[in-house]
């Protein structure tokens, strides 16, 4: 589904070159969830961004369900669904409804097509009570569910979140893993970066840990907790992380 | 794209602060100084002025605010991820901000001509029109312009006030240049608002001038700003709402 091959992005930062990204490859699967996780500066986000079309790799390349993420940007952004952490993107003068409706125009679906997505996503998300309220007086649970229910208004194939929970309370971060559960039921394809090594362990099949713009380990939970010996996956990632620095140091 | 344009509607005519300085601001100020003056003579530089003043905060301050605020909530972002052009929805944006600025001056203008007896024929309101837009339009690129160097709201403000003072002093909108030092009629000169202005009474048949030059010049500022504007936009604020997207795209060109 997600085919990421010797991916490498170039920033420069002054007069000095900065690598975000070291020949990353990895591969996701249809219906997988996966957690990408990382310290600040890991390289998380650029790799998001660059599964979204967001930004061009210096080198390699992304496929994203058989297509070029350059050659073919507009089939990859009809593909996938996009929420980035504390940025819903949310129109406060406007409902609910008009707000999906807005963003339902923009991906060019019809009329009806809208007014069925509409009523499937607020049925799904329990928004129907608040659908036409305008965002403005909406909690910060209420606004994070319509920004889910506008990353996923065009019925994309693959969602990526990059660190969603960010700034929720608890009870609008269990609703946002509710969520992520029932998408995960749909068959969706799903990653989403997080500091939240709990939150990770709950909702995700597979891992990928970013240390230093390098992915450190890609592959199924269940075997990374076998092989490190430990279900404790705050203790594997700082393990690798240490493991991750001494390479780095020799 | 019909959606969206009427999205831009409605945001901006849900905006009560907006609709109270571009509509109720403009309309009392021309009745409360109309009435104050109480001179006939002086009632059509008074309309003209109110419709001119009105256009330019309208396509400056509305504009640069409403970018700002899309940039810094991460809608242009959202926006590169669909497939939508980005080109598009800023002209469907200046198209319904440069529509609703027609309608805002056109009840300044109805306003004058109830109140004051304004003589106004069917081509003087078409062809007020036509260079309202044309004004709007031109103000908008600078609202934009505005918001590319703007950091915060702050900022918007006060970068906006550099253009305005000189625009606003420097033009004969509201009373006659003729005793000011010569070089406050020629700094006013270097910007559209004066164009606009005599553009604004040529063809309401307050003033003899052909409306030509007026058009001329203001065209010529639209390009150039729009040229700007485009040249310096940036997509994205960062964390502390200054806005460095130019930079980091300036960057990945270097390197891609």
């Amino acid at each position: 589904m997600i085919e990421i091959h010797e991916v490498t992005k170039k920033f420069q930062d002054k007069k000095k070159f900065v690598t975000a990204l070291k020949h990353v490859t990895f591969t996701v699967k249809e219906g997988q969830v996966v957690g990408l996780l990382g310290e600040n500066g890991a390289g998380k986000t650029t790799l998001l961004r660059t599964i979204a079309t967001l930004l061009t790799p210096t080198e390699g390349m992304v496929t994203v369900a058989g297509f070029d993420t350059m050659k073919n940007s507009n089939e990859v952004k009809k593909r996938i669904g996009v929420l980035f952490g504390g940025e819903t993107g949310l129109y406060d003068r406007l409902t609910a409804r008009e707000n999906l409706e807005y963003f339902a125009s923009l991906y060019g679906l019809s009329k009806h097509e809208t007014k069925v997505r509409i009523d499937d996503l607020s049925r799904m998300f329990g928004m129907r009570d608040y659908l036409n309220r305008r965002v403005g007086g909406f909690s910060k649970g209420m606004r994070q569910k319509v920004a889910i229910a506008r990353t996923l208004i065009h019925n994309p194939e693959i969602i990526l979140f990059d660190e969603p929970t960010t700034g929720l309370d608890i009870t609008s971060s269990n609703v946002f893993r509710q969520l992520v559960h029932q998408l995960k039921r749909e068959g969706k394809t799903i990653i989403f970066s997080s500091h939240i090594m709990e939150e990770v362990s709950m909702l995700c099949d597979s891992v990928a840990m970013m240390h230093k713009g390098e992915l450190v380990y890609q592959g199924n939970l269940e075997s990374l907790y076998k092989t490190e010996g430990s279900r404790d996956l705050n203790y594997i990632f700082m393990s690798k992380l240490v493991r991750g620095n001494e390479h780095y140091a020799s | 794209m019909k959606t969206i344009f009427k999205t831009m509607l409605v945001t901006s005519l849900r905006d009560k602060i907006t609709m109270f300085y571009s509509v109720i601001f403009p309309v009392a100020l021309l009745i409360g100084l109309g009435y104050y003056f109480d001179n006939p003579a002086y009632t059509p530089r008074l309309l003209t002025g109110v419709i001119a003043l009105s256009s330019l905060f309208w396509g400056v301050s509305g504009i640069a605010f409403q970018v700002h605020w899309q940039r810094s909530r991460g809608v242009y972002k959202l926006l590169k991820l669909t497939p939508f052009p980005t080109i598009s929805f800023i002209f469907l944006m200046t198209a319904a901000r440069t529509l609703l600025g027609i309608l805002i001056n056109l009840a300044v203008l109805g306003t004058g001509v109830i109140f004051f007896d304004m003589a106004v024929t069917i081509g003087a309101v078409l062809g007020t029109m036509g260079m309202m837009f044309i004004g709007i339009l031109c103000f908008t690129c600078l609202g934009f312009l505005i918001s590319n160097f703007a950091g915060n709201e702050a900022q918007i403000n006060m970068i906006s006030n550099l253009f305005f003072f000189p625009m606003i002093f420097g033009a004969d909108t509201f009373y006659s240049l003729k005793s000011a030092p010569e070089w406050v009629s020629t700094m006013g000169g270097l910007f559209p608002f004066g164009y606009y202005v005599h553009g604004i009474r040529s063809v309401l048949g307050i003033s003899s001038e052909s409306p030509l030059a007026s058009i001329m010049v203001l065209l010529i500022y639209t390009a150039v700003l729009l040229i700007l504007a485009v040249l310096t936009f940036k997509w994205e604020a960062n964390a502390n709402g200054q806005i460095q997207m130019k930079k980091a795209k300036k960057r990945q060109r270097a390197v891609v």
